[in-house]
């Protein structure tokens, strides 16, 4: 999904447009090279390989796998050339290093650059993670099968969270 | 009870608010007054002052880097958890700080 810088602080617009469902992936790094490529598509990064690369390497440090299918893969790099997060549904799980469970389908890939530690966008991505504890929120968005209903729910949840 | 605390992780953008809400929040369920400061990204969010540090009964480190301001909390109990464990399961993890925090008595 594609995040516009907020218009104001509290506002976090998420384009339903961007959101990848049903990505035919199997590995995790395929999983990040079609990270690398949405990306790019979106205006993101021009170096789709290069941040597939830096989103590895994150991976590497400490896995961003949690609960119910859901991974949170990021990276903090200076490839990612505004604050964005970016959600795939894979058709089928991918093995994943995950607190409980061994496979993910829910990938909410947040890409910051180093800069970015300032912006309010930040923050909303930290909501959003937030958001990630709770069961409840989890479920609603596994169920969520129309992209513009999710971007209302995510936008209202991360605003509450 | 008063418990304080410090997450830290590599980029400071998912398992540091994720690890401080989940103890904030086992912290509410169990009538336990919890407050978390994050180091990451953003810098220092709900930063602990010297007043709450001293106030505090421990203080949990829930951290992969190293943690700044520990000097804060000079003479009190210090327990060190591992961040995944604390996102799993920060229920559990407060009940297993509070217990061996009480058994020192």
């Amino acid at each position: 999904m594609k995040i516009q810088e907020p218009r104001n602080e509290h506002e976090l617009t998420i384009a339903a447009e961007a959101m990848r469902f049903d990505a035919a992936v199997a590995t995790q790094d395929e999983l990040f090279s079609f990270i690398g490529s949405t990306a790019f598509e979106l205006g993101i990064t021009n170096d789709a390989r290069g941040l597939a690369e830096d989103l590895a390497a994150r991976e590497d440090e400490m896995a961003t796998g949690l609960m119910d299918e859901f991974a949170i893969p990021h990276a903090k790099t200076p490839r990612v050339m505004r604050p964005s997060v970016i959600y795939v549904r894979t058709e089928r799980p991918v093995p994943w290093h995950m607190l409980t469970g061994d496979t993910a389908r829910h990938f909410f890939a947040l890409l910051v650059s180093p800069e970015d530690g300032g912006a309010p966008f930040v923050r909303m991505l930290s909501k959003l993670a937030a958001c990630l504890m709770e069961a409840d929120f989890r479920s609603r968005v596994a169920r969520e099968q129309n992209p513009n209903a999710l971007s209302a729910y995510l936008n209202q949840r991360i605003s509450e969270c | 009870m008063n418990v304080v605390g410090i997450a830290s992780c590599p980029a400071g953008l998912a398992h540091t608010p994720m690890a401080a809400k989940g103890l904030t929040d086992a912290g509410k369920a169990l009538g336990v007054k919890v407050k978390i400061e994050q180091q990451g990204i953003m810098g220092k969010v709900d930063a602990i002052t010297q007043e709450e540090a001293d106030a505090a009964d421990f203080v949990i480190v829930t951290a992969t880097q190293k943690v700044d301001g520990m000097e804060r909390f000079e003479g009190k109990p210090v327990l060190r958890v591992d961040i995944n464990t604390v996102v799993k399961a920060p229920e559990l993890v407060l009940k297993k700080c509070i217990k061996a925090y009480e058994s020192r008595k």
